[in-house]
């Protein structure tokens, strides 16, 4: 017999305001707009856009260029409104606190345990998001910030890129890091699905709204 | 105050420019000596240009600085060929006039006469200057004969030589200098005013014309002569490039082209735009035209406003030609660079808004990679002299011509150049396009060069016809004659025969050596309208960039061609052999340092990118399956 989850009729409470859905959705269509013409643009003749490769070229970079001024805007607004803390690893139960959600992904979700973390209004992500936004935040972006950088850049730093490599190297790294980012899109939206119904994640981004969430951390 | 309009002042001073006229005009009579400075019109002797120009112009500085002159006596060899003795006409064994100096029959290797002889190429002076004096007149007269120049030069009367080029001047509808039937040549009294000299103007002076310097470099047609193809040797640039420097229509030339109708674009832009040689190589110290070299030229400094003054230029002009850095030509290389280039008149930026990187294009490669989309004429692709035809001439095969050479109605179809890496500017590559120019020929062993055209006539050839033996094993058809197809030596029994027969004529250790030659094309430039704005061209699946050009229809037997050495241009690639026996070379851009997006996509990348998507992909599935699992029996127990 299934037993109902305990925080499946909790209270309801916005966890994320209109500001920071738009600022999800809004980096989240852009990214998927570089993928989409980063993709374009290194299989032209796959995408048929050989014809309208400076458009092409144009759009994608435009997007970049939107996404580091959606980039810096949103640290500032996270630095400053003091949500940065959300994306913040804290020593004291790093490892008892990913043990647990590994061993909760791993295996209590097969057995409808009940999720170790609760989101709060003051800690929404638990240790895993927070492990893995780190990465993206200080692996992924800024390789393919700086790498993109460069090979706009690359008439005019003509030194820095050939140190590095030249675009021989550095093209081929931002697939790499584009693949990969690629890859994080798609663990992001399943894990979306690993609430409890496969939607609630998803609609609590649309609303803002989580059930069961609690008002302060315990 | 009325003002002119940019292109109405433009024009005017290119007609005050322009070689024949207004600086004919302004050009004193010309006094025509002979060597021992006696009026020619009284001695009836050769015409001397040293004594004749010598007035005015310091000749002996002229014949002493300018290369043209030096043929590449005086410069080191530097990484030629192991046969060669220097880097210029002189010393670098060439692959179309093929003889070296000490070759031609009974010929003394020091004794320099039978290569002033046979090579009208060279404009006299330098290491022939005791039998061939400098002919001004090949380059400064308009109507200049070379022809007659050349035919009496080889007839061995060196010192008629630039008699013979004034024969192509006609004053009052007679020639300056007529043949005398001896060899020599006699001139028309009436040409002359009573001190010797002719009128500046009516003998046709001034700066070299277009048509004067493609004797050499390649066909200029005069502007309403109709362009017509043939193979020529000495127009080097149309021979090896197929550059033809027209201000013709291509459309209205006389050749077999195909597509010529749509072709509705001069030959070269700047041709049709007035644009001459001289333009673009003028002589290094011309005040109109002086530009100190990048490299001695310090870096604070666009231009240094001390040009050199008009006296000291018309006194003694440097006849050292601004140039570029060439692919084919190895002499003055001090020089490389003087020249100005594309950029340094054009403004690019404007042109290239709707270009994407335009900047990292033009660091990338040359203007000519896009400008001089391809060889409108026949180009050689190789020179085989490894068996001569029945005529005792090479075999030629030429890119884009099918049919025979000297057939007017033969089908020319235009192929696209390809583009290898070029040393330019402070060592700086770019790409560049080039045509690859293969020659086959048989050395003698330790290094001691090409066999001699006369060894190479005793061994293949007897009578009218090919010697018996090479018949015999190569005639496949049995008609008793070699045929243009018979002629390569595509199995090792066919090298030995032609080897075996070499042997007997006393070259020691004979063996076939294969060299490719780029070429680098920068004239028969396309109008910047004609340009197509195709990314796709270089940025798709197939790239312009990566097109394999046929280096060799076949290759001889066991022969293997190597890089000409002492050029510019690197070998991108590997050579490969197509399963017809042609030899290819594909470009290879990661070998020149460059990265075509939307082309080159190393395997590793994706192959990275593939492993971190479907490692997540995996984990995604097996995850959501088994949770899909799991509820589904909790559904069924639930029902239960």
């Amino acid at each position: 017999m299934n037993t109902p989850h305990p925080n499946a009729e909790g209270q309801i409470t916005v966890l994320y305001t209109a500001h920071e859905r738009f600022w999800h959705w809004a980096q989240a269509a852009l990214i998927f707009g570089l993928l989409l013409t980063g993709a374009a643009l290194r299989y032209p003749s796959a995408f048929g856009v050989e014809a309208a490769l400076p458009t092409a070229v144009l759009v994608h970079n435009v997007l970049a260029g939107l996404l580091l001024v959606h980039a810096a805007l949103g640290l500032f607004y996270f630095v400053t409104t003091g949500n940065i803390r959300h994306y913040v690893l804290r020593r004291e139960g790093l490892r008892e606190g990913l043990v647990k959600q590994v061993v909760y992904y791993g295996y209590g979700i097969f057995r409808g345990c009940v999720h170790p973390f609760t989101p709060t209004r003051r800690a929404r992500l638990n240790l895993l998001q927070r492990l893995s936004y780190l990465a993206l935040l200080n692996v992924l972006l800024p390789a393919q910030i700086i790498t993109g950088l460069l090979i706009y850049f690359a008439s005019d730093v003509p030194e820095i890129v050939a140190a590095l490599g030249g675009l021989p190297v550095l093209m081929p790294l931002h697939a790499v890091v584009a693949w990969s980012l690629l890859a994080f899109v798609v663990m992001h939206v399943y894990l979306t699905t690993t609430g409890h119904t496969p939607t609630e994640h998803l609609r609590t981004i649309i609303t803002g709204e989580a059930h069961g969430a609690e008002e302060e951390a315990p | 105050m009325a003002t002119l309009r940019p292109y109405r002042a433009a024009l005017i001073a290119t007609l005050i420019a322009a070689p024949g006229l207004a600086g004919a005009d302004l050009h004193p009579p010309v006094p025509l000596l002979d060597a021992s400075g006696q009026p020619v019109s009284q001695s009836g002797a050769p015409v001397s240009p040293m004594r004749s120009c010598d007035g005015c112009h310091d000749t002996g500085y002229i014949a002493q600085t300018g290369f043209h002159f030096d043929a590449g006596a005086r410069e080191a060899k530097g990484e030629g060929r192991p046969w060669d003795t220097g880097p210029g006409l002189l010393g670098r064994w060439d692959p179309i006039a093929y003889d070296r100096p000490g070759d031609l029959a009974g010929d003394d290797p020091a004794d320099l006469t039978g290569w002033a002889r046979q090579t009208p190429r060279h404009v006299g002076g330098g290491p022939v200057a005791e039998v061939k004096e400098p002919d001004c007149f090949l380059c400064h007269v308009a109507s200049g004969d070379g022809e007659a120049r050349a035919a009496t030069l080889a007839a061995g009367h060196l010192a008629w030589g630039p008699t013979a080029t004034l024969s192509g001047v006609i004053i009052n509808g007679r020639p300056l200098a007529s043949p005398d039937g001896q060899g020599g040549f006699t001139y028309d009294p009436a040409a002359f005013d009573g001190e010797g000299r002719v009128e500046a103007a009516r003998l046709g002076l001034g700066d070299p014309t277009n048509q004067r310097c493609g004797q050499c470099h390649g066909q200029a047609p005069r502007f309403r002569a109709p362009v017509r193809w043939r193979p020529d040797d000495e127009a080097r640039a149309t021979e090896l490039a197929g550059e033809i420097f027209s201000a013709q229509r291509i459309s209205a030339s006389r050749l077999n082209l195909a597509g010529k109708a749509a072709l509705d674009r001069p030959w070269d832009v700047h041709v049709e735009r007035m644009v001459g040689c001289t333009d673009c190589h003028p002589a290094a110290n011309n005040p109109a035209a002086w530009r100190e070299a990048d490299g001695s030229r310090p870096g604070h400094l666009r231009a240094d406003a001390r040009a050199p003054a008009l006296a000291a230029f018309l006194k003694r002009p440097d006849h050292n030609l601004q140039k570029g850095h060439s692919a084919l030509y190895t002499v003055a290389d001090a020089l490389d660079g003087t020249q100005r280039r594309c950029e340094g008149c054009h403004d690019a930026a404007p042109a290239h808004a709707w270009l994407p990187y335009a900047e990292r294009h033009f660091q990338a490669m040359l203007c000519e990679s896009c400008h001089v989309p391809a060889m409108m004429a026949p180009a050689r692709q190789q020179t085989d002299w490894t068996v001569l035809t029945a005529s005792g001439e090479p075999s030629v095969i030429y890119r884009g011509l099918t049919g025979a050479p000297d057939d007017p109605g033969a089908l020319i179809e235009p192929t696209a150049p390809i583009l290898l890496p070029r040393r330019g500017a402070g060592g700086v590559e770019k790409l560049a396009p080039h045509n690859l120019h293969t020659v086959w020929v048989w050395v003698q062993g330790g290094d001691r060069g090409p066999v001699p055209r006369r060894d190479l006539e005793a061994a293949m050839l007897r009578g009218e016809g090919h010697h018996p033996d090479l018949v015999a094993a190569l005639d496949a058809d049995g008609d008793g004659a070699l045929s243009a197809a018979e002629l390569p030596l595509d199995t090792p029994a066919k090298v030995e025969v032609v080897a075996a027969r070499l042997r007997a004529v006393g070259v020691a250790d004979p063996r076939i050596y294969g060299e490719i030659q780029p070429v680098g094309l920068h004239h028969a430039v396309a109008p910047n309208t004609t340009m197509p704005r195709d990314c796709g061209r270089c940025h798709g699946a197939t790239s312009a960039l990566t097109a394999p050009m046929v280096v060799s229809a076949y290759v001889p037997a066991g022969a293997e061609a190597t890089w000409a050495p002492n050029t510019r241009t690197r070998q991108i690639g590997a050579l490969r052999a197509e399963p017809g026996g042609a030899l290819t070379l594909r470009p290879d851009t990661a070998e020149a340092g460059v990265y075509v997006m939307g082309h080159d996509r190393p395997a590793w990348a994706d192959l990275l990118g593939l492993l971190a998507l479907g490692g997540v992909l995996l984990g995604v599935i097996v995850h959501g399956g088994l949770r899909l699992r799991v509820a589904r029996a909790k559904s069924r127990g639930g029902h239960r």
